[in-house]
């Protein structure tokens, strides 16, 4: 399991009205990747690096921890706490008491620590029910009464509670990489007075209808579109509602090019969906060092499809060109036709595949 | 005054419409599963029109591909909205068959037909073309002025690890109402290794 170093920002974990508590953190990344050019944001607020080449170059964990706290210190309200232990589960809770969990001791770590920090209200009320209220009473529950009673998610906490796995579904935030990316990407194309413009007839029925729609449903229902750039298409077109979009209307949007040239999928998922690719005997495909795919593509299982799709056709990976903190990361598209002629467009980050979009 | 009676259609995809275009007023029914390509025919029928300045309403596409349906045409500056209407599409619907003047609408599962009705009815009255993207022919209750048949199709560009997914032939099915088109199948890119949406022709 990976030992990480995690930095914790606690003025900057909960998003203002402005983006200002974004803005931030991407200049705490920006002074840590300095010094540390692998770190990763987690979420906001939140960042994680591998702790082995730093520590051995500056002397130490305790010394990358010391070094990186003094240069933020100017950058933030209050102090950042750091932590170090093997897993990004165990290390961000060691960083939230400014601990160094020895190597190979995050079970013993964790093993006090509430079930609240799962993360999971249900889990943790029912265990509380059982008399179970730390982690370490959860490791050692049994494995099959685990799945018995709180199925795959369960394990998989489970699994974490006691030291197997080292990253918790969920502690990571998914758009935070695209959210830093927009930050330094061009500014919206041209500007017009109102998105609508113009006067005509038809013009002001359409512009009553949306306002209308508005006023009846959900002041959100109704959206327009905006491109911009980006790697993928779902950075590069995106949806602002109709009433916040007065003065945001692209005169000519044109389209910017991409990672992926056209045509683009006609349904591109707002969350992607975890999808498995394996090769024909079964084993998981993934995207090895150098960009390459590790095995041959067979069968792509789907999240809600009850059975396995043959894959007939595939191309790809192409590799993302990230930013400076994401290089570490093996980000990659897959292009991927089943044997149905249904095109899907997808993913592999946070080691697995995910479902972006299909060609509708 | 004809010219007021319909919206204007890609010459590309004019072979699949009775007289090359949309007529307002009138439903056309775009049907295909899932993957099929449906959506990319039913957002084509709409772009002439749309870069012709006429306001298009999308209802029920849950996660739009903004930048494929830009690509196929539509001018988004024409274009508004309502991705997830929920329990409400058919209201939704009729209250854009109000202020638009092309209103696609992708409804969740079959359509009752007492919505069907309505829409039909709204779409007629206020001289808006409909159209309407489903799974299933049958999942529209009511006779459509077209109906457009998505089957078989295939990808192009794309190999056993090289190449990317550059175009796809589909074999598109026409019916109409009252023998007023003449029932065919005809071969359709969606879209075409240039990029368009267009029926194939020739070979």
């Amino acid at each position: 399991m990976e030992r990480l170093i995690v930095l914790r920002c606690p003025t900057l974990a909960r998003e203002g009205q402005e983006g200002e508590e974004l803005r931030r953190f991407a200049a705490v990344l920006t002074a840590v990747v300095r010094r540390c050019p692998f770190v990763q944001p987690v979420r906001l607020g939140l960042a994680a690096l591998p702790a082995r080449a730093p520590s051995r170059f500056f002397g130490g964990e305790q010394a990358v921890c010391d070094l990186l706290a003094q240069d933020l210190a100017p950058l933030l309200d209050d102090e950042a706490s750091l932590g170090a232990a093997d897993g990004l589960f165990a290390a961000t809770l060691a960083a939230r008491g400014g601990l160094l969990v020895a190597a190979g001791g995050s079970a013993e770590f964790l093993a006090p620590l509430s079930m609240a920090t799962l993360r999971r209200p249900e889990l943790a009320t029912t265990c509380q029910r059982l008399g179970v209220s730390t982690l370490g009473r959860f490791a050692r529950l049994d494995v099959d009464r685990v799945i018995e009673r709180f199925g795959t998610e369960g394990v998989h906490c489970h699994r974490v509670a006691s030291g197997l796995e080292g990253e918790l579904d969920g502690l990571r935030d998914p758009t935070i990489h695209a959210r830093l990316a927009a930050l330094d990407e061009p500014p919206p194309l041209a500007v017009q007075p109102t998105f609508f413009g113009g006067t005509s007839l038809a013009t002001e029925r359409a512009q009553a209808a949306a306002w209308r729609l508005q006023r009846r449903f959900d002041p959100t229902m109704v959206q327009v579109a905006r491109l911009r750039a980006g790697h993928d298409p779902a950075e590069r077109a995106v949806l602002v509602p109709f009433a916040s979009a007065g003065d945001l209307g692209a005169e000519a949007p044109a389209p910017w090019p991409g990672k992926i040239p056209a045509p683009s999928p006609m349904t591109v998922l707002s969350t992607p969906e975890p999808v498995e690719l394996v090769d024909p005997a079964g084993t998981p495909v993934s995207v090895d060092g150098r960009g390459l795919l590790t095995g041959v593509p067979g069968r792509v299982h789907l999240a809600h499809s009850p059975r396995p799709d043959e894959v007939a056709a595939w191309a790809g990976p192409w590799p993302l060109t990230t930013r400076w903190w994401g290089d570490r990361r093996r980000r990659a598209r897959l292009q991927v036709v089943t044997s149905c002629g249904v095109a899907l467009l997808l993913g592999a980050e946070h080691g697995r595949w995910w479902m972006l979009g299909r060609y509708d | 005054m004809a010219a007021e009676r319909v919206l204007p259609v890609s010459t590309d995809l004019a072979d699949l419409l009775p007289g090359g275009s949309l007529r307002r007023g009138t439903t056309t029914v775009v049907s295909g599963a899932p993957g099929s390509g449906a959506v990319s025919l039913g957002v084509s029928l709409l772009a002439e029109a749309s870069s012709a300045g006429h306001w298009c309403a999308a209802v029920g596409i849950a996660d739009p591909g903004v930048l494929a349906m830009a690509e196929m045409g539509l001018d988004l500056r024409r274009a508004v909205f309502v991705p997830r209407p929920r329990a409400d599409w058919a209201d939704v619907a009729a209250e854009m068959l109000d202020g638009m003047e092309l209103v696609v609408l992708r409804p969740p599962s079959r359509v009752p037909h007492g919505a069907a009705r309505v829409l039909t009815a709204r779409a007629r009255e206020r001289r808006v073309a409909l159209v309407v993207i489903v799974d299933d022919p049958r999942h529209w209750p009511l006779p459509a002025e077209v109906t457009l048949e998505v089957g078989a199709s295939s990808w192009q560009g794309i190999g056993m690890g090289d190449g990317r997914l550059s175009a796809r032939r589909c074999e598109v099915s026409i019916r109409g109402r009252h023998g007023k088109v003449r029932e065919r199948t005809v071969p359709v890119w969606l879209p075409s290794p240039a990029g368009t949406v267009r029926v194939a022709g020739g070979s």
